[in-house]
């Protein structure tokens, strides 16, 4: 079962790293509210990012593997690239599309760096603690 | 005066992983050994391939099965010639599936380990709730034809269970049984000493997928560990540094904070090359257990968790039983051995009897306010062995050799009559 949201002090991406080790393990999801949609689309994400910091051996080299991810296409739901079709209600319009497809950029982003912090120790080498889940497949079915 | 009553029966409880056995009377087993036979075939494969003289191949064959049988190991020297002979697993999920393997296993039990003459004991044997009344008469069958012995008691291991009991003045004989063992995981709810027979559920976890679990996460973290030895590493952290978490995104958090504290070294020296590795160990200390909490993790086609399914099985028990049954859930088996197992079981049945409680109340208009539901856990230090040492209090009671099956009735009506146990009737 995930959790769902809390406090005001942390924002739900950090809630997405904290949750992260425990929520690549399950499944299935109990959905309660559209912020624990996108509690698992980061979750996703974050497995994505961290597939593509496992061959990287130093936080310089895991940053750029970041930035490159962040550079590549964003798909929002309704087109084929988007991992949960059904999750999300379709985009209205061609600008709610793109307010979407920015949304997500940013988050993406933030995510990243943030994930970066506790995915790299202080002098920079990988943390295995976090990379290990990098080999584990979140693949879900969603149950609503 | 039969002279084999007034020796102490024995007592062999034959599990999927492990088998426990001893003479009736003692208040632990004797031995405790991995239920796993050694066979040297590279005997029989010899013999095998000269075909083109017909009698001689087979004189050849018979010296080389005879070769094989003397060649034999069960137990932990079984494991140790790993490299040298195939190791046979005659027990899988509870169930005997190796004839030929378990008449050997018991036959070293019984000669080498024990040492005694089974034509001069009642035997006591054990087996899983829902087994098939065939092997019921092939465990017969074997013991009075090969072994000769005198006296026969197939017990089911949940009443035995319970039998083992915490108190020993006042024994309780109703109550639900979560027998957590290598291979299978049942939850048998016993009333008055009778198996609520359609009651009883099982779940495809235990001890076994703990293990390769485990395994797994060593394996995906890059762990320095030779292939062939990973399930026995990964099975000897189980049993050493695995513990029970309320929580387990708290515990993540609390391995980060604190490594020092959480995070363990497991040293052992490789088989092949004799040099010494180390390795950490980590988050899998906690999430092993876990699975039995939430089989999801594991195990993508089992859903229902542990405390779910014993609520299930005592709702599915006729209604006057289910109070008691709530009152006395214990744990047998190896597997419950984890560190706060029985706190967190307790506390996952009691939310889920309690929001039912809660439902029932607000659906009444408030009106019709039940008795809360005392929910307990046993749990005693013998659990691992608790089937065993209910078998050991059982077979020295005097009333155990007026319900055994003897030999007697075994030549005159043949091996059906292990099909039934009679129910113990002196226990109380």
């Amino acid at each position: 079962m995930s959790k769902s949201i809390g406090q005001a002090t942390t924002d739900i991406i950090d809630e997405a790293i904290t949750f992260f080790r425990a929520n690549v393990f399950f499944k299935n999801f109990d959905i309660q509210s559209p912020a624990d949609k996108l509690l698992i689309y980061l979750t996703f994400y974050i497995n994505v990012a961290l597939k593509r910091l496992e061959g990287c051996r130093t936080l310089a080299e895991g940053t750029k593997a970041v930035i490159n991810l962040g550079l590549e296409d964003v798909p929002v739901p309704g087109e084929s690239g988007f991992p949960f079709p059904g999750l999300f209600p379709l985009p209205g319009s061609q600008q709610e599309a793109e307010l979407l497809r920015n949304y997500l950029k940013q988050i993406r982003e933030e995510t990243s760096g943030r994930l970066l912090s506790v995915a790299y120790r202080h002098n920079g080498t990988p943390n295995k603690w976090w990379l290990a889940f990098a080999k584990r497949k979140f693949i879900n079915t969603i149950a609503l | 005066m039969d002279p084999s009553t007034s020796r102490p029966a024995v007592v062999i409880d034959n599990g999927t992983g492990y088998t426990k056995m001893g003479f009736a009377g003692n208040v632990e087993p004797s031995f405790m050994v991995p239920t796993v036979v050694a066979v040297n075939e590279s005997f029989i494969n010899q013999g095998g391939r000269r075909l083109i003289k017909r009698s001689s191949s087979w004189l050849a064959q018979h010296n080389a099965g005879v070769m094989a049988d003397l060649d034999l190991y069960i137990g932990e020297e079984a494991m140790s010639k790993s490299s040298t002979h195939n190791l046979k697993y005659p027990i899988k999920q509870g169930q005997v599936e190796n004839w030929d393997a378990m008449e050997h296993f018991w036959q070293h039990c019984i000669f080498n380990y024990l040492q005694c003459d089974p034509e001069d004991h009642y035997f006591c044997l054990t087996e899983s709730p829902l087994t098939l009344p065939e092997s019921r008469e092939y465990t017969g069958e074997i013991m009075f034809e090969t072994f000769n012995v005198p006296g026969l008691y197939i017990a089911v291991k949940s009443v035995l269970a319970l039998a083992a009991g915490c108190n020993a003045s006042k024994r309780e004989m109703t109550g639900v049984v979560v027998d957590v063992g290598d291979g299978a995981t049942h939850v048998v709810p016993v009333a008055e000493g009778y198996v609520i027979g359609s009651s009883i559920k099982s779940i495809p976890v235990a001890g076994k997928d703990v293990t390769l679990f485990i395994q797994q996460l060593m394996r995906e973290r890059g762990e320095q560990i030779s292939p062939e030895d990973s399930f026995e590493v990964a099975r000897k952290v189980k049993e050493t540094y695995c513990y029970t978490s309320s929580d387990i995104v708290k515990e993540f958090n609390k391995h980060d904070n604190e490594p020092s504290k959480y995070i363990k070294q497991w040293k052992g020296i490789k088989p092949k090359t004799g040099a010494p590795f180390s390795c950490d160990i980590g988050y899998e200390r906690f999430l092993g257990p876990e699975i039995f909490f939430n089989p999801e993790i594991y195990n993508s086609d089992y859903k229902t968790p542990l405390p779910a399914l014993i609520d299930k099985c005592i709702q599915s028990a006729p209604i006057d039983t289910r109070r008691a049954l709530y009152k006395n859930i214990v744990l047998s088996g190896g597997s419950t051995m984890f560190k706060d197992f029985q706190r967190r079981l307790q506390r996952d049945v009691k939310k889920i009897v309690n929001a039912r409680v809660r439902a029932s109340y607000a659906r009444s208009n408030r009106e019709v306010k039940a008795h809360p539901v005392e929910v307990n856990v046993v749990s005693h230090p013998i659990q691992s062995y608790a089937v065993w040492f209910g078998g050991s209090v059982l077979a020295s009671t005097p009333e155990f050799y007026t319900a055994c099956r003897t030999k007697a009735e075994y030549e005159e009506y043949g091996a059906s009559i292990c099909r039934t146990n009679p129910v113990f009737k002196g226990m109380y």
